[in-house]
Order: C-alpha cells, then structure tokens, then sequence
C-alpha cells in the first residue's frame, strides 16, 4: 500500500478520507479500514455469534467498499454506508446459515451448542462472573429475531443514533424506537435473573 | 393492565432519559403503584448498562493481511480462461455453426452410405438363386432387410402378395396393369422366402 502522506489519523472525517480514497489514495482506504475493523466486527459479530464468519463478512464489507467506492456520496454519512454494508452482508450470512442448517442434518444443533449454558452456570452466585454474564446476554441477544437483534445491537452496543440506525436499516425512525423498546422489554424478561441481581 | 402496557412503551425512553418531565412524572406515579413495571423498568435501565458494558472484540492479527492480499487479487487484471475466451471466443459462432453443418450432414448420410455400406460383396445363396430365376433380381440389402425387387410381376405373382410390396405404385397396380407397365415391386425378403415358387 501507499506509504503515509496525508495528515495523522484522527483529524480528517471519514467522508473526507473516502473521498480521498475515491482519487486513488490507498493510505486513506487503509485509515477506514483501521478506524471501523472493530467496530463492525463487534456488530457483525453480535449479530451473528460467530466471530470468524464474523471477520469473513467485515473482510467482505471493506472489499465491497474497496470495489464500490465510487458508489459512495457524500450525502450520506461514511459510518452509516459502511454500516449498512455489513448489515446487508450478515443479514445474508445468517440465511445462508439457516439454509445450511436446514439442509445439513449433521450440522444439526452444533452452532446452539456453542452458546449452550447449563443450569447450574445459572446458579445467582456465579452470574456475577463477567463472561459468563456476556455469554448468556449474547445467547439471548442470538435468540432474538433479526430485526429485533440488529436494532438493539446498534443502539445498545455500539450506540449509534435512532437516525443513523433509521438510515442503516431503512426505516422509519419511530418503527426503529419500537423496535429497541420490544427488544430491551424482551430481553431483560428473559435476563430478569441476570439483571435483578446488578 | 392496559394502563401498565402503555407504561411499558415509555421504558426505552425512561432508560435513555428522553421522557418529558410531564411523562416522567406520570411514569414514576406508576412506578411507584405497580411493582411489576417498577422491576420491568430497572431490568430494561440495568440492561442497557450491560449491553454498554460488553467488552468489545478485535479483529485477528492477520486481518488486514489477509485483506490486503485479497485487494491485490481484486486490482489483477482479470484473464479469462481460454475454454472461456480467446480463440474460440472469437470464433464461437464459426465453431458452433461448423458443429451444426457436421451433425446435419451426418443425420443427412448416414441412413444412405449405411444402405450401401452393408451390401454384401458376394451375393448369398438367395441371390444366386435369385439371379438364376427370370422374375427378380436383388434391389438392396440393409440390415434390417432384404428387398427384392421383381421386375416382372406376374398377376398370379402379385395376389399371392397382396400388402406385403413395398412399391410406391403398388396402390395403383392390378395384375394386368403390372404385366402390362411391368413396373418394379419391392418385397421384403422374409416374404420372398416364405414364397420359393416365385423363382
């Protein structure tokens, strides 16, 4: 790639940097990919539960930029593009998973297992152990339908706005508001043990 | 109830602090009577701590290698395969047409070189006694079967056979019409044979 020319990292918005990118300059492309590599892989991940198809789809979200990049304009903002990007590419990835669950028998139950916790793990004095904390509210966040689990996983964990997940998503942003309400109400109804302890 | 289901719509907001000061007086007047939403409300506040709080992931050492690697085979040019291109990409439709022409002139021979093809060297036993006799001589000999064509039909000849010629005219001939014109009769062998006075 382009050996460094440009001003350091931090200081040039991400519209900025693309539309450098968009004029051929590679080290701008490289500054988007360090700046939303984690952040997508924690959205695309949470979403999915599976943190290598996880980094499969981020490593398709900054390809598909790399090709597109001229489909990018600058009314819209970097973050939300980008953002939906990834959400297109993992809302695929988890029909692709459904249809190879469905076909493959001896795939059957081993990604559930993954998340699987036993009952004594739900013992009240260990809860307070933080990974196991984070296992069980992603298995409940995994248990959530798909446009319940990305809403709340934009708003919650990577706290993005009603208007940008509005534009992520393509819908309306109070149709957003009630969907983040149903989903916190059913999540903390199934976490109520987790929670009432905190 | 229906009063705690329309609390209950209020609780992202009372979590995000986006209620106005009138709703929020009204939700904690509710709160504080119904024990159920109380608890629902701090589960959905505790929530969104714990969801704030998940420890976020990195991606792999080799992430960026990895795509880096996969750019550089985006940026190479692309080279169609040659079953796919090149030289019978140019000449595709010559190709296929050459493909038509043969298969046509196959479909096209074959049933008349198979005719000949098959045709004895020597004639067989039945030949020879056909060329010995004066009524017929050997017309063409296929696989299937043996035709003999009868140059001279006797009437007697032909009503012993009936439908079994083959012979474009024979609709048409009667004993005297077939003495007279003595058109060819075309009669498969196994009728010939099953008939030796005819020779």
């Amino acid at each position: 790639m382009a050996e460094p020319s440009q001003t350091p990292d931090g200081k040039i918005s991400d519209e900025d940097l693309i539309e450098r990118f968009q004029r051929g300059d590679l080290y701008a492309y490289e500054l988007i990919v360090k700046r939303y590599k984690d952040q997508l892989l924690n959205f695309v991940y949470r979403f999915l539960g599976n943190q290598e198809e996880g980094e499969d789809v981020v490593q398709e979200t900054f390809l598909r930029v790399y090709r597109n990049r001229h489909a990018y304009q600058r009314v819209a903002k970097f973050s939300t593009w980008i953002y939906t990007i990834a959400g297109n590419l993992a809302r695929t990835e988890l029909r692709r998973r459904h249809r190879r669950r469905f076909f493959s028998l001896s795939s059957f139950g081993s990604e559930d297992k993954e998340y699987e916790i036993s009952d004594e793990l739900l013992n009240p004095e260990q809860h307070t152990n933080t990974v196991l904390s984070e296992a069980i509210i992603q298995r409940e966040i995994n248990k959530l339908s798909p446009k319940f689990r990305e809403v709340i996983i934009l708003r919650d964990i990577q706290e993005l706005s009603y208007e940008e997940i509005s534009k992520i998503i393509r819908v309306p942003i109070g149709t957003v508001k009630s969907r983040v309400n149903r989903a916190r109400l059913r999540l903390q109804s199934r976490l109520k043990h987790l929670l009432d302890k905190k | 109830m229906k009063n705690c289901e329309r609390f209950t719509e209020l609780f992202s907001d009372y979590a995000e602090d986006g209620l106005s000061s009138a709703e929020k007086r009204e939700l904690d007047v509710h709160l504080q009577q119904c024990s159920e939403c109380r608890s629902a409300a701090a589960g959905v506040v505790n929530l969104r701590t714990s969801l704030r709080q998940m420890p976020g992931l990195t991606t792999s050492p080799d992430f960026e290698t990895i795509l880096r690697t996969r750019m550089k085979m985006e940026r190479r040019p692309y080279k169609a395969p040659m079953w796919n291109g090149g030289y019978f990409a140019a000449r595709r439709f010559a190709t296929l047409a050459t493909a038509v022409a043969a298969v046509g002139c196959f479909l096209y021979l074959w049933p008349r070189l198979s005719g000949r093809a098959f045709q004895p060297a020597s004639p067989t036993i039945a030949v020879s006694q056909l060329q010995a006799t004066p009524n017929g001589v050997l017309s063409s000999v296929t696989p299937a079967k043996i035709m003999y064509t009868l140059d001279r039909v006797t009437p007697q000849l032909l009503s012993t056979f009936g439908g079994a010629g083959r012979s474009p005219k024979r609709a048409e001939l009667t004993p005297q019409d077939s003495l007279r014109t003595e058109a060819p009769l075309h009669l498969p062998a196994a009728s010939v044979a099953q008939q030796p006075y005819i020779f």
